[in-house]
Order: C-alpha cells, then structure tokens, then sequence
C-alpha cells in the first residue's frame, strides 16, 4: 500500500512540476498563430526571388476585380529588391486537383522573375520547365507555348494557366494592386453605421444605428454570439445607451460569405448635439471596437441650406398660432416661411393614414415664390419626385394661391397615382400664401421679429 | 613513498578520465546511436535532405537528451520501479516541448520544416535509452557526459548525412550552392537516397571502428600491464 502511495505521490510531483515548467515556457516563447505570410511560405518567397533578407505582406485585394483564380498578391517590404509583387494562381486540372503557383514579377519593368508549384493537389504531379518565363514581360509570356510532358498534361497546363493568368491580371490591375493596403487579419472587426445617410439624420426623430460584425475565424471569433457594450454621449455629456440590440436578417450567400451579422439599436429624440456611439463587440476573450460620430441637423437647417447656398445658421423668428405658419431667417438674412408637420390623410388600396408634409418657402420682392422645398412622408408611389413637382410653383403669385381651402379650385396639376400628396402640398402652399398675403407691411412685419 | 603516492593519484585520475573518455567515446563512436545502435531512423531519414535542417534537429535532440539525463540522473532513486517509464516520459516529452517551443520562437523558418520530427523526439529510443539504461543509475556529471556523448554521435552522424544528401542532391551545402552547373541526383532528396546514404555510412563507420576497437584493446593491454607492474613495485615496497 506504501509503494502505490509512494508512486501515485511521485508521479503527481513529477507531473505537477513539468506542467509548471510548461506554463512558464509557454508564457514566454508562446507563438501567436501566423497569419498571411508565415514562416514557411516566407521561405518560399525567399527561395522564388533567390534573397533572403527579404519580407513580405499579404495585400488587401478585395476590392480590386481580379480573376478569382487569383487568391492572394504578396508585396515586398524589405530585402535587396522592393519593387517585386509574388501572385498567388490556382490552376484547375481536371478533376485530378489543383495547382497553386507562386510568381514573382519585378513592378519596376514588369517582367516575370521566378515562378514556382508552390502546392500540387493533382494525383500526376510532373514539372515544366518554368524557367523559360524568366525575364519575360506579359506579352512574350502569353505567346509562350510551354513543353509540356506526357502523363501529366493536366496539370502541366494547370500551372501554365495559372503562371499566365497572374502575369495577364498584374498588368491589368498593377495600380490598384500597388496602391492595396496590407490585409487585416484581425479576428472581429466592427463597423458602425447608420441606415440613412449621415446628412439626413434629423432632429427629433430616431436614428437607426447598424453595427456590422464580421470574423476571420468563426471557432474564435463568432459574430453571432457576441455581448456589447455600448457607450453613447451628447455634447460630450455621457447619457444612457441603447439597451435592445436586434439582430438584422442577412441574405444566406452574404452571411456565410462574409462571416458577418448585422445588428442594430436605435437612438431616439434626437437634438441638434454632437452624439459619439462607441460599440465595443466581445466575444469571449476577442474583442473589437468600433465609433460613430454625427450631428443631427434639423429639417428646417437641413431644407433652408439646400434653398441657400451658404446657410450656415437659421433662427426661428415667428410662430403664427392661427395659421401655424412658422418664419426662419438665415444668416444670409432670407426670410422662409413655413408649414411644419401638416397631416393629411390618404386611403389607397394597399392601405390608409396619415402623412405629413413639411413645406419651406422664400418670396421675392413682388410677392412671387422665389423658392420652394421641403419633405413629405409620403411613400406611394415610388416615382413620386417632390422636387419635380414643387418646381411648378416657382415663379407663381402669392395671389394664385392666398385664401384657397379647396386644392381643386387651385389651377395646378396633381400627379397621378399621388393625388393625396399632390393635394396637400396645394393646400400647404395655399396656407403660407395665404398668411404671407395677410401681413400688410412685409417689411414692416419683419423689422417687428427683431430682423 | 611520495613518488608511489603520486604515482597512485595519478592512476586513480587516469582511471577516472579513462571512464570519462570511454563514456565520450561510447556515445560518440563505439555505440553510435545512428551507425552502431540503428535508433531513431524516422528523423535520420526525414530530416537530413540538407544540412541545416540535420543540424537543428540534432541540436534539438542533443538538447532534450543532456537534459532529460541530468533530470533522470536527480530523481531517478526516487521513483518507484512501477512508475518509472511513465516518470520518465512525463520528463522527457516536458523537455521537448520547451525545446519545441523554442524553436517555433526562434527558428520559425527551420521550424516549419523540422517541426513534426521535433515532436517525435518524444518517442526517440536513443532518449529513453539512455534514462534507463545510463542516467538513472549513475551520478548527474556523468549522466550529463553520457547525454552529450550520445547527442553529439547523433548529430554527427545526422549532419554526416545532412552534408553527403545535400550534397549529391543539390550541389548544395546549407542552402549555399557550391557546383553550378550541377545535375542533382533526386533520389538523394527522397527516403531511399537516405537509406542508401546510411548504408554505406554505416559500413564505413563500422570498418574504421573495428580498426580503432583493435588499438584500443592493444593499449588497454599495456596498460593492464603498466598497471600491475605499479602495483607490483608497491607491495614490495
């Protein structure tokens, strides 16, 4: 009983002591898994451009239409030449496999100055002899016709395709490809977003905000399980974050393409302040962080900046109680006068409600609309231009349409299939017009505001 | 009786040094571990296509078996017999995974091409060979003596190998290419190449030590006799 104590007591020290052991050397000599170049096809590339002081980066070609034959550009950063890119081909043989050929191009004449098998998937492996594409620019290269040896035609012509195919696709993309940035091989990225155009975020309402989620390694790194941590602030004054965070459907083909889940949180009643939303996605011991900054502009800044070139503050000067007829004054000292949220409803087979239009309009000295913009909320149907139809007012008296209730007695077209909204922007214009009509002394009204 | 004193020092270190030398020339030479004793073949045959990659596996090797003797030779009269091996490969498979380790840190280039026989040092005969039959029974000094003996015959011969394939394959020596010009005999790049390279290694080795074994014998005789004749002259004395 004493010797199997004694073993069991020796064996668990031993064991304890090397797991020590161990854990020291692998807190100090642990290698971080290599990523783009790794050591071994470094010593590849060394051996293809025959230097081995040599470096290498992976380039960031996603966005640049290579063939997809294509997998990787490699571009040199250090060693006695700079000026080489090594292409990384695939050539299929058949249904024997493929072949993965490395070649190396001199940038700086765009010649061809080794190429190599670098891996041969086919069950007939046989070599030709590649050293005829040295020194050859693209175009000796395709008329070159490679001695290619019985039994293994398939997969010979594999790799002359794809020696070919890098130096045909170098030639065609070398600026996009030497402007390409080094791949990021980081494991999550975050992207935030929002739906609308930055610009078009308003005050008042919500703004939807999109975070794009997107791994390289979904065993370390799955999008679809990651915890958030939002931090939101307002004129640089921290307050309270979104809370629900929904996950936005993607199409199948993009999902498992991209490794990427969209999310989304909103952030409502929006005022005119500089908002920063810091995202920060974790999932287990693998974060990232992403940030979005905006500043949402109100409507009125928003439609009198586009009415104005140069509009860079606009005061609200006046509120008509009766008419709700709102005066703005921008720093250019224009006058707009204007009707905010006017409901209207609408009924169309597809459904009924309640739409809003908002309407902005500048006179000229004799009384004549000079400008006209605005929004609608109106949705149906989708050719629907605003802008097209307000440009008919322009130019009309404010007589043609002051005191009119009734939009069909006002002598302007509506826009088939949208009747409702053509009506209410008729009877929005009328409503300023109308007020605009009533003030005795325009001149007079305004020096009374303080303008 | 001082001169007999000195004379008997002098034998007794002799004598030690005579074990020392036999220890470095039994690792080295009389049981090689590649060309006498035939152990570890997997990693002889794999890794010596070029000299540079020989080499570090026989560092590597040279290493873990210095130390895992040391190791053995400390605890060995402490470990139970019934769980002596598994004492022993606890040890040794540590040793070469910091050695592992190591290299990935250091030799990412080497690494790549040597990594997978590093590992199976775990399973090396040589090693655990040697924690049995020399390190456990013997002092830590000599243990550490015997894992260098045995480490650097390994090597040897490894590089032996490494120089000859690199050679006849590539007109290479440690990547440097040393005929231009020359036509590589592929099959020295390949398993059999090693196997072929062995043989004739190994018969050469055998031949030459046969030789040496022969004048060995011939001075350990004389100096049985130079021995007794000392001791002789002592008891008279």
């Amino acid at each position: 009983m004493k010797k199997i104590i004694k073993s069991i007591a020796v064996l668990t020290v031993i064991s304890v002591v090397c797991t020590a052991l161990l854990v020291f050397a692998n807190y100090f000599w642990k290698v971080e898994e290599l990523q783009g170049v790794s050591a071994e096809l470094l010593k590849k590339f060394r051996t293809l451009v025959n230097d081995e002081t040599s470096e290498f980066i992976d380039l960031d070609i996603s966005g640049i239409e290579v063939d997809e034959d294509i997998t990787n550009v490699y571009k040199a950063t250090a060693g006695e030449n700079s000026n080489i890119l090594i292409v990384r081909a695939k050539g299929t043989a058949g249904s024997y496999g493929d072949v993965i050929m490395l070649t190396a191009i001199n940038t700086s004449d765009d010649t061809v100055i080794a190429t190599k098998k670098y891996i041969d998937g086919t069950s007939r492996p046989a070599d030709i002899n590649y050293d005829i594409a040295k020194g050859l620019d693209n175009a000796a290269l395709q008329e070159i016709e490679f001695d290619i040896k019985s039994g293994a035609t398939l997969t010979n012509k594999a790799a002359a395709y794809a020696l070919k195919l890098s130096m045909e696709e170098y030639v065609a993309n070398k600026e996009a490809i030497l402007a390409a940035q080094e791949k990021s091989y980081e494991l999550l990225t975050v992207n935030v977003t929002t739906e609308k155009a930055l610009e078009d975020i308003e005050a008042g309402k919500s703004a939807v905000i999109l975070i794009e989620v997107i791994s390289t390694n979904l065993r370390k790194a799955n999008p679809d399980k990651v915890n958030f941590e939002f931090t939101l602030t307002r004129g640089g004054k921290s307050i309270n974050a979104p809370q629900k965070v929904e996950k936005v459907t993607l199409e199948d083909d993009e999902k498992n393409e991209d490794n990427k889940v969209i999310y989304s949180v909103t952030i409502r009643n929006l005022t005119v302040e500089k908002y920063k939303l810091d995202v920060k996605a974790s999932y287990k011991k693998v974060s990232a962080s992403g940030t979005l900054e905006f500043t949402p502009i109100s409507l009125e800044e928003q439609v009198i900046k586009r009415m104005f070139e140069g509009t860079e503050s606009v005061e609200l000067l006046d509120t008509d109680e009766e008419s709700k007829v709102i005066t703005y004054k921008n720093n250019l000292d224009n006058y707009v006068f204007a009707i905010r949220n006017y409901d209207y409803d609408y009924e169309y087979e597809g459904g009924s409600g309640t739409w809003q239009t908002n309407l902005f309009i500048a006179f000229d000295e004799n009384n004549k609309i000079f400008k006209i913009d605005g929004k609608v909320t109106h949705s149906v149907p989708e050719g629907f231009d605003l802008n097209k139809y307000l440009e008919a007012f322009v130019g009309k008296d404010v007589n043609d349409f002051a005191g009119y209730e009734n939009p069909d007695e006002i002598d302007l077209d509506i826009i088939s299939g949208a009747t409702y909204t053509s009506n209410a922007i008729k009877l929005s214009v009328a409503k300023i017009c109308t007020y605009y009509d009533s003030i005795e002394n325009i001149n007079d009204y305004l020096s009374g505001l303080g303008a | 009786m001082t001169a007999l004193k000195t004379s008997m020092i002098i034998c007794q270190v002799w004598e030690r040094n005579m074990k020392a030398k036999n220890i470095i020339l039994d690792g080295i030479v009389t049981n090689n571990a590649i060309f006498v004793m035939v152990l570890g073949m997997c990693p002889v045959l794999g890794t010596t296509d070029t000299l540079e990659n020989a080499f570090w596996l026989g560092i590597s090797t040279c290493a873990v078996l210095i130390l895992s003797n040391l190791l053995i030779s400390l605890v060995g009269k402490i470990i139970p017999d019934k769980v002596r091996i598994p004492c022993y490969i606890i040890i040794i498979a540590t040793l070469v995974t910091v050695v592992d380790l190591a290299l990935r840190k250091f030799l990412p280039g080497i690494y790549s091409e040597i990594g997978r026989f590093v590992r199976l040092i775990v399973v090396n005969c040589i090693i655990l060979a040697r924690a049995e039959a020399f390190a456990a029974g013997n002092k830590p000094h000599l243990s550490i003596l015997d894992g260098f003996s045995v480490g650097i015959g390994f090597f040897l011969g490894l590089c032996l190998l490494g120089v000859i394939r690199e050679l006849l394959n590539a007109g290479k020596l440690w990547g440097t290419t040393l005929f231009s010009g020359y036509v590589g005999i592929d099959i020295f790049g390949e398993a059999a190449g090693g196997f072929l390279t062995l043989a004739i290694l190994m018969a050469v080795f055998n031949f030459v030590k046969s030789k040496i074994e022969k004048k060995q014998k011939i001075r350990q005789a004389m100096l049985k006799k130079s021995m007794q004749s000392v001791q002789s002259a002592g008891g008279k004395a």
